[in-house]
C-alpha cells in the first residue's frame, strides 16, 4: 500500500474483500468438534486436526495484503495488538485468581523449582531474540538465516514448554495437583501460558513449512512480524508469571 | 511493492541492536534472581523495564503509531480493577472462608 494521498484516499473508498475460501468454514467446524472433545475426549484429535487444516487454508496466502485501515495502519496489525489488549484481560484474571487462591494456599510456594524455572525464562527470553532476527532476516532478504531463525525460535519455544513439563512432574510429585487450592490456580495459569507457547510453536511449523516451499519473501514479513507480536506478547506475559509465582 | 520496500528499509535503518536489547534483558532477569528476591518492589520494577524494553524494540511499540501503544495500554485500568477485586474476593476472611462479601462492599 502506497503513503501517497491519492492512493491512500483511494484505498479508503474501497471495499476490502478477502479471496473466497472454505478456511474459515473448516475452522468454525474444528473448533466445535474440540468443544464436543472436552466431553467426548475421542473428539480432540479430530477437532485439533479439523482445526489446523482449516488454519493452513487460511493462512495459505502467498502474499500478506497491506490494506491500510482510516487510522492510517495496517489492518492487520491492528487486529493482532486488539487481540493482545484482549489477552491482557484473560491473564489478568488468571493472576489475579492465582493471587487469591496463593494467599489462601498457605506456605507452598517454596516447593517451586526456581532456579529450572529461570532457565525457562532465558529459553524464553532468547527465543524472543532469535524471533525478531528472523523478521529482520526475512526483512533482508536472507531467507536461509530466516529459516535457521525460525527453527532455533521453535526449538526454544519446545525447549521452555520441556522444562515447564518438568516442573510441573516435580510439584505433582509433591502432592500438589489440580485438586489442592494452590494447584489449580498454579496449572491453570502456567498451562495456559504454555497453551499459547504451543500455538505458537504450531504457527511457526506452518511459517517454516511456507518458506521451504519457497513461498516467503520480503514481502511476506509483514505475516512474520504479527507472529512477532505474538510470540513476543508471550514472552512477556511470563515476564510476569516469572515474577509473581516464583520471585514474589 | 517498490512503497513497500522502500518501508522496509527505513524500518531497517531505524532498526534497534537487537543482541544489546536482549543482553540487558539478561542482565535484569540474573539481577533478579540473585540479588532482588528478597525486595519486592524492585522485583516489580525490574520486570516492569523488561517489559518496556520487549514491547518497545522486540514489538516495535517504540517506532510504530501511536495507536498501537494506545490499544496495548488500554486494558490496564481494567486489569488494575479485575486484580483489586479478585485479590480482595479471594483472600481468606477472619475464619478462613473467601471474603466475597467483602468485595461487593466496595462496589
Amino acid at each position: 500500500m502506497s503513503s501517497h494521498p491519492d492512493v491512500q484516499t483511494h484505498a479508503h473508498d474501497e471495499i476490502h474483500l478477502p479471496p473466497p475460501s472454505w478456511g474459515p468454514i473448516v475452522i468454525a467446524l474444528g473448533v466445535t468438534v474440540l468443544a464436543f472433545g472436552f466431553v467426548l475426549p475421542l473428539l480432540l484429535p479430530v477437532g485439533a486436526i479439523v482445526l489446523l487444516v482449516g488454519i493452513w487454508k487460511t493462512s495459505n496466502f502467498s502474499v500478506i495484503d497491506e490494506i491500510r485501515t482510516s487510522m492510517g495502519v495496517h489492518s492487520r496489525m491492528l487486529g493482532m495488538w486488539v487481540f493482545l489488549a484482549s489477552e491482557i484481560m484473560f491473564f489478568a484474571g488468571l493472576i489475579a485468581t492465582f493471587l487469591g487462591y496463593k494467599q489462601r494456599a498457605g506456605e507452598v510456594a517454596y516447593l517451586l523449582n526456581v532456579p529450572l524455572m529461570t532457565i525457562g525464562t532465558f529459553l524464553l527470553l532468547t527465543s524472543s531474540f532469535s524471533a525478531v532476527s528472523a523478521l529482520s532476516a526475512l526483512q533482508q532478504n536472507k531467507l536461509k538465516a530466516f529459516r535457521n531463525w525460525l527453527i532455533a525460535t521453535m526449538i526454544l519455544g519446545g525447549l521452555f514448554l520441556g522444562v515447564e513439563l518438568l516442573e510441573w512432574g516435580e510439584l505433582i510429585g509433591h502432592g500438589i495437583t489440580t485438586g489442592t487450592l494452590f494447584g489449580s490456580a498454579f496449572f491453570t495459569l502456567t498451562g495456559f501460558h504454555g497453551l499459547h507457547v504451543l500455538i505458537g510453536i504450531v504457527w511457526m511449523v506452518f511459517l517454516l513449512a511456507r518458506t521451504l516451499r519457497g513461498r516467503m519473501t520480503p514481502a511476506s514479513a509483514t505475516g512474520v512480524e504479527i507472529f512477532g507480536l505474538y510470540w513476543h506478547f508471550v514472552d512477556i506475559v511470563w515476564i510476569v508469571l516469572f515474577t509473581i509465582v516464583y520471585l514474589l | 511493492m517498490t512503497e513497500y520496500t522502500s518501508q522496509l528499509t527505513e524500518h531497517a535503518q531505524r532498526k534497534p541492536n537487537y543482541l544489546l536489547i536482549f543482553g540487558v534483558l539478561a542482565a535484569i532477569t540474573l539481577i533478579e534472581v540473585t540479588l532482588a528476591t528478597d525486595k519486592p518492589l524492585v522485583l516489580v520494577l525490574l520486570s516492569m523495564a523488561k517489559i518496556v524494553l520487549v514491547a518497545g524494540y522486540y514489538m516495535h511499540l517504540r517506532f510504530a503509531s501511536g495507536w498501537f501503544t494506545a490499544i496495548f495500554l488500554t486494558p490496564l485500568p481494567f486489569v488494575a480493577l479485575v486484580m483489586v477485586a479478585l485479590v480482595v474476593a479471594l483472600a481468606p476472611g477472619a475464619d478462613g472462608s473467601a471474603s466475597v462479601n467483602g468485595v461487593c462492599s466496595l462496589f
